[in-house]
């Protein structure tokens, strides 16, 4: 567990010290966002019909840019060779990763958020744990498997585009899920109409990252 | 080599050899499918591209399990054949997810009057044509045959478990924003005619399958041997 | 909807047509890429034997 935590304190320390990953995801992010609002037509389409999509494709894509570029960054250091050197538990090194991932993936979702509400004028005060709660539900699933598919794709020459083709259909499930929840949350939708979406989110979760926690060792090790 | 290279190529001649009967196989489909079955009252003619839908259908989803299937085995056994079958099965995939994705819009826009609708079958479809593609992408992308085996192995994994889960999203999707029942046949009380021809067809699509995918082993095999000897002749 | 059947016998035709399309075209292609290996390996075989039979530069 403290090994965990180590190999996730070091990565987002990492990603800390080269802060133009964080801050390039952070204006895609928000760029994403003015460009769905340029996009629509406001007449044809209220806003909080079109938020909760336009919400979670922002966080989504911003998902992708961030792994990638934390693999990068990766990469560039060698660093994963290192620890691989050292008989340290792949089912470890992996959670840490993801650990890490998680944060900075957060991170920039947690910054973005304010900025939904601003630009979209939705209040989300009083969904506003519900809405965090879907966001770490979805999110975990996205970076479970991010975390191996970009593992994989820093070894090839197109990762960032490599990244996304592959990512992307599994981004899907937890993408719906999200949507599906945070749209009834943000309507004030009874529990029981949830329900259904967040055990797909919930279950969702718990197949991938430990499917992805076992798979770990085959992607790092010779 | 002369052995070995001559074992790909009967494998290869097996492979082409099995597809070819079942063409004539398929051949014989039509002539069920367009003379022997009756026609849909409601449907029409157009009904009839059922018979090569669903077993289309058939053959990409087995196709796709077995390339994830495959993968498993060579993590766990290490054998290089494993891997050769799931690159032949995830290329012959894409074939049949073509012909799954072609057909599926021709035969919804004269019942339903929509080309595309998001019913599982087509989505589940849509999804494993993305998966094979990203899953021959990142083969193409990655050159240690090693590393390739083990990195497509860990795709087809992951690809395989996420099969249900989209499964479960259209249902649940659906449960919640009825839709009308597209692309199902009135199945509890299909005639048998049809009911044999669907057989006859789906037998004949895994023959095509299996027919493909040899040949296409073949191929991989006899690429790996020439690649190798063109290593020793320049050392 | 009508009682009378509709007619959509283009839109039959069409499907088999495509499906005979790519699934025949997919065996073509593997036909010619067996051929080409079969090329390849009697392209090598010549060369390789008249360089047997003279001796190496290296």
């Amino acid at each position: 567990m403290q090994l965990i935590l180590a190999v996730a304190g070091k990565d987002i320390r990492a990603e800390l010290r080269s802060r133009t990953a964080l801050l390039s995801a952070l204006v895609f992010a928000a760029l994403v966002l003015v460009v769905f609002n340029f996009a629509r037509d406001p007449t044809a389409l209220s806003a909080t019909a079109l938020a909760p999509s336009v919400l979670w494709v922002t966080f989504a894509l911003a998902a992708l840019l961030a792994m990638n570029r934390a693999f990068t960054i990766e990469r560039e250091n060698s660093a994963l060779d290192g620890l691989l050197l050292a008989p340290v538990s792949r089912e470890a090194l992996f959670l840490g990763k993801l650990l890490a991932n998680l944060a900075f993936v957060g991170a920039v979702e947690l910054v973005t958020l304010p900025l939904f509400t601003l630009f979209f004028n939705v209040s989300l005060w009083s969904s506003l744990p519900g809405i965090l709660g879907t966001t770490v539900l979805a999110t975990i699933g996205f970076v479970a498997v991010g975390t191996i598919f970009s593992a994989m794709a820093v070894r090839t020459r197109h990762a960032e585009l490599l990244l996304p083709v592959l990512l992307l259909p599994f981004m899907v499930p937890p993408l719906i899920g999200a949507v599906q929840v945070t749209s009834r949350l943000l309507a004030a939708r009874p529990w029981s109409e949830m329900l259904g979406w967040v055990r797909l989110l919930a279950l969702y979760d718990i197949v991938f990252v430990t499917l992805c926690t076992l798979v770990f060792p085959a992607v790092v090790d010779e | 080599m002369e052995p070995i290279d001559g074992k790909a190529d009967r494998i290869i001649r097996r492979g082409l050899r099995l597809s070819a009967a079942a063409f004539v196989g398929l051949l014989l489909v039509y002539v069920l499918a367009l003379g022997y079955t009756p026609v849909e009252a409601r449907q029409g003619v157009a009904q009839k591209i059922f018979y090569l839908h669903v077993p289309a259908a058939w053959s990409a989803l087995l196709a796709f399990s077995l390339v994830g299937v495959t993968g498993a085995l060579y993590l766990w056994l290490q054998d290089p054949r494993l891997d050769r079958f799931a690159a032949a099965s995830a290329e012959v995939g894409v074939a049949f997810s073509a012909v799954m994705l072609t057909t599926g819009p021709i035969w919804a826009r004269p019942i339903w009057g929509t080309w595309w609708t998001w019913d599982a079958r087509l989505t589940l479809t849509l999804f494993l044509f993305f998966l094979f593609v990203g899953y021959l992408a990142l083969r193409a992308a990655l050159h240690d045959p090693a590393e390739r085996a083990r990195f497509s192995a860990v795709v087809g994994i992951l690809g395989l478990l996420l099969v249900p889960f989209i499964h479960l999203s259209v249902y649940l999707f659906r449960t919640l924003h009825p839709q009308p029942i597209v692309l199902k046949p009135s199945a509890p009380s299909l005639p048998p005619e049809m009911l044999r021809t669907l057989l006859v067809s789906t037998l004949v699509f895994t023959l095509l399958y299996a027919g493909f995918v040899t040949a296409r082993y073949g191929l991989a095999l006899a690429d790996e041997r020439r690649e190798l000897e063109e290593g020793s002749d320049v050392g | 909807m009508l009682a009378e059947t509709p007619q959509n016998g283009g839109y039959m035709v069409a499907a088999y047509v495509v499906t005979t399309v790519i699934l025949g075209g997919y065996w073509v292609r593997l036909n010619l890429k067996q051929r080409k290996q079969e090329n390849q390996l009697r392209e090598r075989e010549q060369p390789k034997r008249e360089r047997e039979d003279q001796p190496r530069e290296r």
